[in-house]
């Protein structure tokens, strides 16, 4: 093991040379993140990651890699382009679009390496009893701490809104049929009122002017039947979801719970 | 069997809140992995708020924990909170948070930061539940 004296000594020209520069690639000569590449990010002084996983939203799974490899709890050493490079003992995520505009690749690991590197991440201890090494983790981790954990979080917000519903079969329902039955709705309304119902085989929610009902899965594709009290309201292809509307203007539709019926009527 | 991830988030909402899916809850924690976070929350959220839960089996299959921390998720009292984070394309959030503390696990909806939960369990002394 290396002198604490001269771990010491790294750690200060390391935080000597730390500084709040972050620089940008120029546009036209951005590089697309891929796996296996290891990139160099322009902040001051320079950091390394090694980028071993690409979710579809866009979020890059990397591992640090440091030149300043005495500082580091990993022992493997990695010899890319005539440097020395070592990994740090945790992995970090960062949006696909800041890797582009702030690094650039310098060169492409194959597949063992990475896992090689994986393995070594998993196998060292995260903290050390030596205090350079403890302080330099620590200050890596806080350079990356910000942009990880607000790419972590703009991709969770990211997939809500890529969950946006999808319109569902649209049923109108017309005026004679709720004039049929409008003495029995009236007969129906009670003081207390829930937005939630939940039919024989369906739940639904009652927003203005119409209701969404959602069928199970297995009705997907099948022939169904659609029935508002006796009266036949849609018969054809089913779909998960459904948009009922021209609700009458009443403040309840409980009655929908038992007077909506589902009926599979075949493949 | 429905497929609870293609609810919209009011909806599955209001549904949980009217306690018309409790009938279900066994299904929607097996589907937990398949729902979207905000799903995620508001069930985690439904359960704790209304005592409202899985079989142990269930809750131990979907998160990978002992018989131990998932009984103690049950039992354990619960806080939801809020918190701004700045994202990377420059804008604040408020995520919404709901944390359940003194298990022996860590248990997250957000697998990614498992990891840097660890640290928070080291510091409590304690697994804890931080659902996102």
């Amino acid at each position: 093991m290396r002198n604490v004296e001269e771990l010491k000594m790294s750690l200060k020209l390391y935080k000597e040379s730390l500084g709040e520069e972050r620089l940008k690639v120029k546009e036209d000569k951005r590089q697309p993140v891929e796996i296996g590449q290891v990139r160099v990010l322009f902040w001051m002084p320079n950091e390394y990651v090694l980028i071993y996983h690409i979710e579809d939203e866009g979020l890059v799974h990397a591992v640090p890699l440091t030149v300043w490899v005495s500082l580091t709890t990993c022992s493997l050493r990695l010899h890319i382009k005539d440097r020395i490079f070592a990994p740090l003992p945790f992995v970090v995520y960062l949006r696909k679009e800041i890797l582009e505009q702030e690094s650039y690749p310098i060169a492409v690991v194959r597949q063992e390496t990475i896992e090689k590197v994986l393995r070594a991440v998993d196998r060292s201890p995260t903290w050390s009893a030596i205090k350079p090494k403890r302080e330099f983790l620590k200050l890596v981790w806080k350079r990356y701490e910000d942009i990880t954990l607000s790419s972590l979080f703009y991709t969770h917000i990211l997939r809500e809104e890529q969950e946006e519903a999808t319109k569902g079969l649209v049923i109108q329902l017309l005026p004679y049929v709720v004039q049929k039955y409008i003495h029995q709705l009236q007969a129906y309304q009670r003081a207390a009122q829930t937005k939630a119902l939940k039919g024989k085989n369906w739940f639904g929610v009652v927003e203005e002017g119409k209701v969404v009902i959602y069928l199970p899965e297995e009705y997907e594709g099948k022939k169904v039947r659609i029935k508002f009290f006796e009266d036949v309201i849609y018969e054809g292809t089913a779909s998960t979801k459904v948009v009922l509307e021209n609700l009458p203007d009443l403040p309840s539709h409980e009655y929908l719970e038992e007077d909506l019926h589902v009926e599979v009527l075949g493949d | 069997m429905w497929k609870f991830w293609e609810i919209e988030r009011a909806h599955f909402k209001t549904l949980l809140e009217s306690g018309k899916l409790d009938d279900h809850i066994e299904e929607l924690y097996s589907q937990f992995w398949e729902l979207p976070p905000s799903h995620q929350y508001e069930l985690v959220k439904y359960s704790k708020d209304k005592e409202v839960f899985p079989s142990v089996q269930t809750f131990r299959k979907v998160f990978k924990v002992s018989e131990e921390t998932a009984v103690k998720f049950f039992k354990e009292k619960h806080i939801t909170f809020s918190f701004p984070v700045v994202l990377s394309n420059g804008e604040g959030e408020l995520i919404k948070a709901v944390a359940v503390k003194n298990l022996k696990e860590v248990i997250t909806n957000l697998k990614e930061i498992k990891r840097h939960l660890n640290p928070i369990k080291e510091f409590l002394k304690t697994g804890l539940c931080g659902i996102f």
